[in-house]
């Protein structure tokens, strides 16, 4: 007899390592464009709008030098690039994470937190989930000369659940949940006003970003349609907290929150990259991804990598960054039009998309399944 | 062999040990900084989602507090700002929240009452304890001073005499139109700096 909370933690994340290899590679590339060079501008500013929230900033009185958040930035991107390549894995997330919270830390002493915890707390907690274990030089320095057996097997690494991956499961959820529970408290789900129609109007005629989606919706949208977005908006951040104990229920609540932050794109111009990057720690990669040949072509990527001396890869990754940083005085992605936010939203949409589509097949079948037994 | 099995047995016992602890500890963290932010405010680093607020409504038309900042020159001009070219070097969403805090207000006399916890953490809430201090407007007369030419790049040799931002209650018509809902400000942050320099 197992209990609930061991069966949350040892038998309902299963997930393989394989897929947790993947997903680190996408992590830490995906950081690497859009949330390296951050905070530059702090140092401009006056301590007269020192304000920190109760945190380590609290214990200081002023913003610090610009060469202190250029070198946390530098840190940053060197752990992020052994992230990358899977060198010292364990280390690397740790120091990611702790790099990147002490840059945050005195970006919000301006008194206005931005919700990108779920950056944090993913490397913090995946440190013990084994994500070094597969398409890395750790696993090359640690498993020899059967890399070739490990990536080419194409069956899961692991079948067991991933204590580390329920953990971070419930992270998400208690995050959702505290998202969920304030608009609970405030009243959206009254039905003399409609929250969604307001803040769009502040957004895009205040804020000033101005939408396609968001005019028409603007213009056409009937009350009854707000208010639905009003709900729905607070029912899918709530269902978290109680999917999470099946991992199934928890990828069709991702789904649905995909979707959402979509809409959200769409309608406000407001991008969650950071909350999709972490949804991919659930996302079954390998299986979109790995056909054989893919994975013959990454072993052979993987032992030229073994190659070359780990520090000479991670300079080799990290210098150029570091001038893309220097250059844009932003993170790279900055490069790109919107900062990658609506391919990362089409990429993770597509996912969701398919993932529903499968949920949707499947339950058909079980469905026809179930008549022709009863026949 | 035995010996060696009870060891892969004990170590895999303490794993799962720790984990029940890990779940636990998370759990129990969530919940005091839930309390925390119910009795004071949202601490950084936390678990914690934006929950966005409530519309402030009056029948089906919404208002907004939206505000317009005026910069005066030695040289008698006037610029008119909008939030984000006033605090130009901020991410949007912080430059609406700095100029919340600080430019809506007028700074009191005298400094406000720290609670126990203010006190205890110095740097908590810090400067919004600190407007009414000359060195916070001295600070900002800096700042503002290091900008001037930006605002306005024909400044030339004119410096900044005052700053003044006006709240004003704005509503959506269903036209699409705006109009102010009073005719005077809700809030008016004005500093002059002229006396100073």
């Amino acid at each position: 007899m197992i209990g609930p909370f061991d069966r949350l933690l040892f038998k309902e994340y299963a997930v393989s390592s394989k897929d947790l290899g993947i997903f680190r590679i996408i992590f830490a590339a995906s950081l690497l464009f859009i949330r390296t060079g951050r905070g530059f501008y702090i140092a401009d500013l006056p301590d007269a709008f020192y304000q920190p929230p109760i945190g380590p900033a609290a214990f200081f009185s002023g913003f610090p030098p610009a060469w202190l958040i250029w070198m946390a930035n530098i840190i940053f991107i060197v752990f992020l690039t052994m992230l990358l390549i899977g060198w010292k894995t364990k280390v690397a997330s740790l120091g990611a994470a702790g790099s990147l919270l002490f840059i945050n830390v005195w970006v919000y002493a301006l008194g206005k937190i931005d919700h990108d915890i779920f950056l944090i707390v993913t490397p913090t907690i995946l440190a013990f989930s084994g994500w070094g274990d597969q398409f890395s030089i750790d696993s090359q320095a640690r498993c020899g000369q059967d890399l070739d057996d490990k990536v080419l097997n194409n069956t899961p690494s692991t079948t067991v659940g991933n204590p580390a991956v329920a953990l971070l499961a419930v992270a998400v959820s208690l995050g959702m949940f505290t998202a969920s529970w304030v608009k609970l408290k405030t009243g959206w789900l009254s039905f003399d006003s409609q929250a969604v129609e307001y803040l769009l109007q502040v957004n895009y005629y205040i804020t000033g970003r101005e939408t396609s989606v968001g005019d028409y919706f603007l213009r056409h949208s009937p009350t009854w349609l707000w208010e639905t977005q009003d709900w729905a908006t607070v029912i899918i951040e709530g269902l978290f907290i109680v999917a999470v104990v099946r991992m199934g229920w928890f990828r069709i609540c991702l789904v649905f929150i995909c979707f959402f932050h979509i809409g959200v794109l769409l309608m406000f111009a407001i991008g969650f990259r950071e909350n999709l990057i972490t949804y991919g720690a659930f996302v079954p990669w390998s299986s979109l991804f790995f056909s054989g040949t893919k994975a013959q072509a990454s072993s052979g990527f993987l032992k030229t990598l073994c190659r070359i001396p780990p520090i000479v890869s991670v300079s080799l990754i990290a210098a150029p960054v570091v001038g893309l940083v220097f250059y844009t005085q932003g993170p790279p992605g900055d490069l790109f039009p919107s900062r990658l936010s609506y391919p990362m939203h089409v990429v993770a949409g597509t996912i969701a998309g398919i993932y529903f589509i499968k949920i949707v097949i499947r339950s058909i079948q079980d469905l026809r399944g179930g008549k022709s037994t009863s026949k | 062999m035995s010996s060696l099995n009870n060891d892969v047995g004990h170590s895999a016992c303490r794993s799962r040990v720790r984990w029940r602890i890990s779940l636990a500890a998370l759990v129990v963290c969530w919940v005091v900084q839930t309390g925390f932010v119910e009795r004071f405010d949202q601490p950084y680093p936390a678990l914690h989602m934006p929950g966005f607020g409530m519309p402030s409504t009056k029948g089906k038309q919404y208002q907004f507090l939206d505000s317009d900042i005026y910069i005066t020159y030695s040289d008698g001009q006037t610029v008119q700002l909008d939030r984000n070219e006033f605090l130009w070097q901020m991410p949007a969403p912080h430059a609406g929240s700095t100029l919340k805090t600080y430019f809506r207000i007028m700074p009191p006399a005298t400094a406000p009452k720290r609670s126990w916890l203010d006190r205890l953490i110095p740097g908590f809430r810090a400067a919004k304890f600190e407007t009414s201090k000359p060195w916070w407007k001295q600070s900002v007369a800096e700042w503002l001073d290091s900008q001037r030419s930006r605002w306005r790049p024909d400044a030339g040799d004119a410096t900044i005499t005052s700053v003044r931002v006006e709240w004003i209650w704005r509503e959506r018509l269903d036209d699409g139109t705006f109009q102010n809902v009073n005719d005077t400000p809700e809030y008016l942050w004005e500093m002059s700096f002229g006396e100073d320099r």
